[in-house]
């Protein structure tokens, strides 16, 4: 059944990317008032997919990198309807809608294994909620770059004076850069908690540690890149080019660190192959 | 249905004359009371605007004197603008009031005003009991068509004056203009102007930069602003979201060499310039620093330009709309005639079969209850054989918007010398076409 409900959720976050390309290809506006909608149904579906796989395999969290794909994308979903609730504005969707659907669809064409991750040994608990902060913290990390590229585009469109098609009807950049400057905030203490709970996972398990095991290594730039990024934007006000430069560059390497710890035998749950 | 149509607007008659005919706002009830004591007359609509006198009617006969029901609205005689009338009938004027309700027929094509002055007219008729079932349909559907032109398309979303171009992008660059401030870099008429408007729209500080101080302190007392000094201007406009220029120097007094330290004491914050002056107060490379936007006067002209040509093919994207929505609505009058005319037909063939039930029950004399059954039986299976294939075509014809619809009711009305269609009976329109939106309109609920 879980399979099933991921398949729903994957129908409606497909439907609501058809509305984001169709908006994106700048013919048509109505699709857009779709977007929600869509999203909202394939977040219900999600969840009920989520909840019924915990029920199922007894764990809260994902212990793959299918199910963490699948999680990565519900969190998304999540953090653009708090965006969605507090602006009202459907625009984040446009460019959150296509990697929910990637994600999940990856996470529906490999749901079929048997997840493989084992988390025994490790402090009870604490593993959970050190993969729900630090997926929450991508979460908004990505949502902050999305909406930096956004404010580049309209940004780009209000300098060559050349407004037409979608554009015209785009958020404000002042309200992009909010958003964008909101989710980083926002994410800044999920990211901060996650590590911390990370780094107490791995000394339980193995006890004292270098700094420069690749793993670690990875999440503390990314930690610093964040913190960086923030620190720019309250004490310099940076925001267009420089500000998405710096998370688009933080993403990459949320990337690289996602797939370092699935990959890794060092991280709980790791040394699965992708 | 009669419906027409009769007005003069933009097109037809210039302003000095429009203006002679314009009636105010509160004198519109009496304009269609006026109306209302012709004899033909059954409903009235009048709609005054500064482009367009207009008068809808609903009527039991053809008028032969339409221009002069005009003058009396307007308290006029038709003489003075006989040549300048236009007069539509029937689905013409459905389409004509259509377009004026959707902005299609505006001096400004997607002005939003239209809409709510029309709703406006038809509160004013409605209020002296000159809309009833028949233009009150036509009206609320004219409305729901303007909502579907505005919502499908993109006719009225963008500025097309520049002081309008100027609002809308600083809208899309700050969101909304409360809290924002306001330089204004010369004290002239069209920088003041321009500033008026930008006030007018929700920013909530003026600082005004003028050669003349006194004058400077002058208009910005008249916002409740602040007047400063020029130099050193870097300050003011680090203080300002919006900046206007309009002075009359010769070189521009704004550099790009002075971007980078402009922004840095700004922490980035973004600056939009309006430059209105010639020659230009603004240097152009400026707008390639980051946060940095400057329109100039012919900037915002092609804007609005752009805006414009926008509008104009939204507007086709509009025309085919309410071609459709004018089809469905003949259809649905023809579909409200044909359930009456069907109705009247079963009545008509129902008391010719009665008259002939009693002529046979006259010469073949008592019948017994089987006979009499019989006969009943065979006489109703006649006439519901005769009936049922032009009975299907017509809804069939209805059923599909067909034009031919309204022909072929009048032809079998005539054929079978049935009276004038009393719509009333079935219901008015209004609640036709909101049964029509779940594609089943009463009136063909009725024919059924």
């Amino acid at each position: 059944m879980p399979h099933l409900w991921l398949i729903l959720a994957l129908l409606f976050y497909g439907l609501a990317t058809l509305a984001a390309s169709a908006t994106l290809s700048g013919r048509l506006i109505a699709p857009l008032r779709w977007l929600a909608p869509m999203f909202g149904a394939g977040t219900f579906f999600h969840l009920v997919s989520l909840v019924e796989s915990t029920v199922q395999n007894g764990k809260l969290v994902p212990a793959d990198l299918v199910q963490s794909e699948s999680s990565l994308a519900f969190l998304l979903a999540i953090v653009f309807f708090s965006i969605y609730a507090i602006w009202r504005t459907e625009w984040p969707g446009v460019l959150v809608a296509p990697p929910v659907f990637l994600l999940t669809l990856a996470s529906a064409m490999g749901a079929h294994a048997p997840a493989s991750a084992d988390f025994s040994g490790t402090p009870e608990g604490l593993i959970y909620v050190h993969i729900a902060l630090i997926f929450t913290g991508y979460a908004a990390l990505i949502l902050s770059f999305l909406c930096s590229i956004l404010y580049l585009f309209q940004e780009h469109n209000l300098k060559s004076k050349h407004l037409t098609g979608f554009s015209t009807r785009m958020p404000a950049l002042a309200t992009l850069d909010e958003i964008s400057e909101r989710a980083l905030q926002a994410g800044f203490p999920f990211m901060t908690f996650g590590l911390a709970a990370g780094v107490a996972v791995a000394m339980a398990m193995h006890g004292p540690m270098s700094i420069f095991e690749p793993t670690i290594l990875l999440s503390i730039l990314l930690w610093i890149l964040y913190l960086f990024l923030l620190f720019m934007r309250w004490k310099a006000g940076i925001r267009g080019r420089n500000a998405a430069l710096l998370a688009s560059f933080a993403t990459v390497l949320a990337g690289f660190s996602w797939v370092a710890h699935y990959l890794s035998t060092f991280n709980p749950g790791g040394g699965v192959q992708p | 249905m009669r419906l027409m149509l009769i007005g003069v607007n933009h097109r037809t008659a210039s302003v000095e004359l429009r203006e002679r005919w314009a009636v105010p706002e509160e004198e519109w009830p009496q304009a269609v009371q006026r109306v209302l004591l012709h004899p033909s007359v059954e409903e009235a609509m009048f709609l005054s605007t500064c482009n367009r006198v207009e008068l809808l009617l609903r009527t039991s006969t053809a008028l032969t004197d339409a221009k002069s029901i005009l003058a009396i609205a307007c308290s006029r005689t038709p003489e003075e603008f006989h040549d300048h009338i236009y007069v539509l009938h029937d689905l013409d004027a459905v389409r004509h009031f259509f377009r004026v309700a959707s902005s299609l027929d505006s001096m400004v094509v997607g002005e939003p005003q239209i809409l709510g002055q029309v709703k406006s007219a038809y509160a004013v008729a409605r209020s002296v009991g000159a809309v009833r079932a028949e233009l009150d349909a036509l009206a609320s559907r004219a409305f729901n068509v303007a909502k579907r032109v505005r919502t499908e398309t993109q006719i009225g979303s963008s500025a097309v004056s520049v002081a309008s171009a100027a609002v809308d992008l600083a809208k899309k660059i700050f969101g909304s203009l409360d809290d924002r401030t306001v330089l204004l870099v010369g004290a002239g008429k069209m920088g003041e102007l321009a500033a008026r408007h930008v006030m007018s729209n929700g920013a909530s500080r003026l600082l005004v930069i003028n050669r003349t101080y006194e004058r400077a302190v002058e208009l910005a007392e008249e916002f409740g602003g602040t007047a400063m000094t020029f130099d050193p201007w870097m300050e003011a406009v680090a203080l300002a979201d919006i900046v206007i220029t309009s002075t009359g120097a010769p070189e521009p007094i704004f550099r790009a060499v002075d971007g980078e330290a402009l922004m840095k004491r700004r922490k980035q914050a973004p600056v939009f310039f309006i430059d209105i002056a010639v020659p230009r107060n603004v240097d152009p490379q400026l707008n390639k620093r980051g946060g940095v936007f400057v329109y100039d006067l012919d900037d915002l002209q092609q804007v609005a330009n752009e805006n414009a040509g926008n509008r104009l093919k939204e507007a086709e994207r509009a025309e085919a709309i309410l071609a459709e929505e004018v089809q469905r609505f003949a259809g649905r009058v023809a579909t409200r005639k044909l359930a009456t005319t069907i109705v009247s037909l079963q009545e008509h063939l129902e008391n010719i079969r009665q008259a002939e039930m009693d002529k046979v029950r006259g010469r073949l004399g008592r019948l017994t209850p089987e006979q009499e059954s019989a006969i009943e039986a065979m006489t109703r299976g006649i006439i519901n054989k005769v009936m049922h294939t032009p009975v299907s075509e017509l809804k069939s014809s209805a059923r599909d918007y067909n034009p031919e619809t309204t022909t072929l009711v009048e032809v079998l009305r005539r054929m079978f010398h049935l009276p004038t269609p009393d719509v009333s009976r079935v219901g008015n329109m209004k609640d036709e076409s909101v049964s029509a939106d779940k594609n089943e309109p009463a009136g063909r609920k009725a024919a059924k």
